[in-house]
């Protein structure tokens, strides 16, 4: 089993068993590191030292939410869809669960040493099961005697299923078992040296795909793996063995800073892989956890309102680019790509100034819509600047609360139509104000009523809804409106006005019709 | 003929109007309405205005057409405010009176053609324009963080979910929490089933960026007929509610059923009644009033007129609110217009609609160009439809019933929620964004631990938070 020499700092046993699991300084520091290999667990993590009944309970996962135990982590998982938990990732981020290592609970063994611990609850039960616990499953073929019942099935299988047999005699169900074996077997050798054969470039060639296999098998199976996971900018790793997935691998060994991958050579290859991708999927979450909480170290305020920012700043591609400042866009991506996981740890200081940046102009965000908004009043202003209806409302309110004078019938039309003529462009609303007109415009809105009996103007006016007894509508009206406000009020007031004078029995008609209804005759 | 009479210094234009009308046949008519200026166009506007809805309400067609024919003339889409809006009140009061031939009225309706696209674009050019959704937005998703510190699992249901940006945001605020994100749910509520599958589509892509657990639960349905089994709230999970806009639709009763139910009729302005209740003096009139406040509601000035009917009427907002209330939300979060067009007769509602959709068009006019086709979209298929539903409609067509933050206040009140006010830094952000817009005519005032925005003096909007009273 290779070995990185360079990390036997961690087996110097001087770490302390504590459940922070601070120990020496951490082997990920090498450039040639790929992974925490079995029994090198990554200093960080939390060590647990289970007695041997917990370690061999059988319902080890269990449900947080209604705590119902599991054996398997993939029933848990099962059950827990049930609850309609709101994920679809695979893997929770590893904020939750800090990296565990465990000890095997035998005193005297070698993992029992927080220093040689392994990283996998599975691993370490089916470790003490083999080691140090009793043989009870058996195989029928041979005479193989098993102490977890996963490598008896295993077993089992291949038992009788024998491809390669040595010329000694020796049977193997495996190639490289078997020419393991090969390599060393004396009766090969007899043989060999008989024929006059080169055992020298047998032995190199068996060699090196001997020393290779390992590596190799590390990195075919976290090549997958890493293949799919996001790929950051490549770090400057260079990496021991001579594969090519190798490239791919240190890129997210780099980002995994916390993961301990524990390959261990004595059991089952099957470990590793999911292990590798168990430990690949949480690490860019991970790190982004990092890059989050550093960004959230600013201050969870600006952080959430530079994500505020992007609302604001979020652009449609339907508005049209006279509504659209360019700014936005720039804000959207910054954001974007602050969001992307994709910021390894080595990275973690500049993405850590981006947010802060962000943060910082938020400002910036809002001015952004400030520009947006100048943008849009640096259109041309229209020429005139003509008064807002709110304005003309408040205008014709107390115009119609104002006093109207019989006696005033000049209409405003008519002075402004005079006046205007002088000045042919009519929508020219000059600075100056009708004021001299003001009284007159209050008598033309408000009135308007010729006592002169033009039949034309009482026959505009005739249908004007009853307001009955003035007093009780206008009470009415005072209920209804006063209090709403007194622009209310003034608009009432003129709709009064302009129906003052009227029957109540004429307009008392109704009209009948549908929804068109007399029911709503005037009261206002 | 006219001309000697507009010549003269004493007859108002009113007169020369009447004149007039009394030809029809006179070719191009008014010209002299092209000389007045701008101001005094508008105010001429709004009288006619008053006037048209005056003989709409009496039922006097020929004087309202008369009316409608001297407005056509001076309204226009792209002139300045008064311009525009009068052009949209007086179709929706032509409306209202077509709506007297239901056949007539049909049969002009029957080819419309409501292209989903254009009112997607026109919901996102209110978002993009004005800055009430953004506030409402913001001052939300603020409540949703703060009052969900500590929870690992979020539920959220929004009931109209048509705006993706409201949730991203969410979803970057969530990651940055000092704890982790939380599981995050969100179940969107709306009618057309394209519009959630666009939400769900960025919503989750953003989530899956950030690597936050999250699903969307789309519910397509009306809000009336919400089954709120379907929101699936499991026990456990935190939830929030966000409602935009929403509430008043609720409010929609067949008012005609409730007034020939109801006995006291009086309260209801049947012409029939008021007839009888002109005769009374005005005294008792008041006390007829008061002793119908049954549901105690304080006679408020605006309550007066619409609250007897919106006491009856509240039965579906009321249902609503306790089914809401019965899921426990953690919170829930009010948008809503804050003005009154929800009264029973047309001109009241014709008059404080006046004044709000005059703030609203105000707001467009400061701040874009006359030219612009996004705000004539706006104005026309937003706020054009807004005010033919309130002028037009009634009973159950109505949807648009606006009515004041007081209003809503008693009624969450009622409904057992109690009121969270906003949180100082929730506050900040919000005015910060206000200011942002670089425009001085939106403010932002506080009320009753509710936010309110205006435009100038006119409050538009309120936005509230609330939370389960047991």
């Amino acid at each position: 089993m290779p070995v990185d020499l360079d990390n036997s700092s961690i087996a110097s046993g001087e770490a302390s068993v504590s459940s922070s699991g601070n120990q020496n300084p951490p082997p990920k520091s090498t450039a040639k590191k790929k992974r925490n290999l079995p029994g090198m667990p990554d200093p960080d993590s939390e060590v647990i030292a289970l007695s041997p009944k917990t370690l061999l309970a059988t319902n080890r996962f269990v449900c947080e939410i209604c705590n119902k135990g599991f054996q398997r982590d993939q029933n848990l998982q099962l059950h827990r869809r049930g609850h309609n938990l709101p994920w679809k990732l695979k893997q929770r981020s590893s904020k939750e669960v800090k990296k565990r290592v465990y000890v095997c609970p035998e005193l005297t063994c070698v993992h029992h040493d927080p220093s040689r611990a392994l990283g996998d609850l599975t691993g370490i039960k089916k470790h003490f099961c083999r080691k140090h616990g009793e043989k009870k499953w058996n195989c029928d073929k041979c005479s193989k005697k098993y102490a977890v019942q996963s490598d008896w099935k295993a077993h089992s299988k291949i038992c009788g299923t024998r491809e390669y047999k040595c010329d000694c005699g020796t049977l193997f169900s495996r190639r490289d078992s078997f020419i393991t074996h090969r390599a060393f077997c004396e009766a090969l050798a007899e043989e060999s040296a008989r024929a006059q054969t080169q055992p020298q470039p047998q032995n190199q060639a068996v060699a090196n795909p001997n020393s290779d296999s390992d590596p190799k098998v590390h990195a075919l199976d976290s090549s997958p793996p890493s293949a799919p996971a996001v790929a950051p900018a490549p770090a400057p790793v260079q990496v021991s063995a001579p594969t090519p997935a190798a490239p791919a691998l240190p890129q997210s060994t780099s980002v995994i800073s916390s993961s301990v991958l524990p390959i261990q050579s004595s059991e089952l290859p099957e470990n590793p892989t999911p292990i590798v991708e168990e430990a690949l999927a949480p690490a860019p979450a991970g790190v982004n956890g990092n890059c989050s909480s550093s960004t959230s170290s600013v201050s969870n305020g600006s952080s959430s309102s530079s994500a505020f920012a992007s609302l604001f700043a979020s652009p449609t591609a339907s508005v049209s680019a006279s509504l659209q400042p360019p700014q936005p866009l720039a804000f959207t991506d910054l954001i974007q790509a602050m969001g992307r996981s994709d910021c390894p740890a080595d990275l973690a200081p500049s993405t850590s100034t981006e947010p802060i940046s962000l943060c910082l102009s938020t400002n910036h965000g809002s001015s952004i819509f400030g520009t947006a908004g100048q943008e849009r009043r640096q259109y041309a202003p229209p020429p005139q600047p003509a008064m807002s209806a709110t304005a003309l409302l408040q205008k014709a309110a107390q115009m119609g609360a104002a006093a109207t004078n019989a006696s005033l019938l000049r209409g405003f039309g008519i002075v402004s139509s005079s006046s205007s003529s002088a000045q042919q462009d009519n929508l020219q609303w000059g600075q100056r104000q009708v004021e001299p007109d003001n009284a007159s415009l209050a008598a033309g809105l408000g009135l308007g009523l010729p006592c002169d009996g033009s039949s034309g103007l009482r026959e505009l006016m005739m249908g004007t809804p009853v307001f009955g007894p003035k007093q009780a509508t206008l009470d009415f009206l005072g209920l209804g409106m006063a209090a709403g406000g007194s622009p209310n009020g003034g608009l009432s007031a003129l709709i009064t006005s302009i129906g003052s004078g009227l029957d109540v029995a004429a307009a008392a008609a109704s009209f009948g019709g549908g929804d068109f209804t007399s029911k709503d005759i005037g009261r206002s | 003929m006219f001309q000697d009479e507009s010549s003269s210094a004493t007859s108002s234009p009113l007169q020369v109007f009447s004149m007039m009308s009394l030809s029809p046949n006179l070719g191009s008519p008014y010209p002299w309405l092209r000389e007045l200026k701008s101001e005094e166009r508008g105010l001429y506007l709004i009288h006619l205005l008053l006037t048209c809805a005056n003989h709409v309400a009496a039922g006097s067609l020929e004087n309202a057409n008369i009316a409608l024919e001297q407005i056509s003339q001076l309204a226009s889409l792209d002139g300045d405010t008064m311009q525009r809006m009068a052009a949209y009140f007086t179709e929706a009061l032509a409306d209202r009176i077509l709506k007297a031939w239901p056949g007539l009225h049909k049969a002009l309706n029957s080819t419309r053609i409501t292209l989903v696209s254009e009112e997607v674009l026109v919901r996102k050019l209110f978002f993009e324009m004005f800055p009430f959704l953004k506030v409402a937005f913001v001052l939300t998703n603020q409540a949703i963080i703060e009052a969900m510190e500590g929870e690992k699992m979020v539920h959220i249901i929004d009931l109209n979910a048509a705006e993706p940006a409201q949730w991203i945001a969410l979803i970057q605020a969530l990651r940055a929490r000092p704890e982790g994100p939380p599981h995050l749910r969100i179940t969107g509520i709306h009618q057309q089933k394209e519009v959630l599958d666009q939400m769900a589509h960025r919503l989750t892509e953003e989530a899956e960026k950030l690597y936050i657990s999250f699903q969307f639960n789309p519910i397509v349905s009306k809000l009336e007929n919400l089954d709120t089994e379907k929101l699936r709230v499991k026990t456990g999970e935190a939830l929030a509610i966000s409602s935009i806009l929403q509430l008043h639709s609720l409010l929609a009763s067949d008012d005609e059923l409730l007034r020939k139910k109801s006995p006291l009729a009086l309260k209801n302005l049947n012409g029939i009644h008021l007839q009888r209740a002109l005769q009374m003096n005005q005294s008792t009139l008041g006390e007829l009033l008061e002793k119908d406040m049954v549901n105690g509601y304080s006679p408020s000035p605006d309550s007066a007129s619409s609250s007897p009917l919106s006491s009856t009427a509240s039965v579906k907002v009321d249902g609503f609110l306790n089914a809401l209330w019965c899921l426990s939300p953690k919170l829930m979060v009010v948008t809503e217009q804050d003005s009154n067009h929800n009264g029973s007769t047309l001109m009241e509602r014709l008059l404080e609609s006046l004044y709000s959709y005059a703030a609203l068009f105000d707001c467009l006019e400061s701040t874009v160009s006359r030219a612009s086709l996004e705000r004539l979209k706006v104005e026309k298929m937003l706020f054009g439809e807004e005010i033919k539903n309130i002028i037009a409609c009634e009973g159950a067509e109505r949807k648009e019933r606006h009515e004041k933050l007081e209003k809503w206040i008693q009624r969450l009140d009622l409904a057992s929620f109690g009121n969270v006010p906003f949180s100082y830094y929730g506050m900040l952000l919000a005015r910060r964004l206000l200011q942002g817009y670089n425009c001085d005519g939106y403010k932002m005032k506080e009320e009753n631990g509710c936010m309110v925005i205006c435009w100038q003096d006119r409050p538009l909007f309120s936005i509230s938070a609330w939370r389960c009273r047991k």
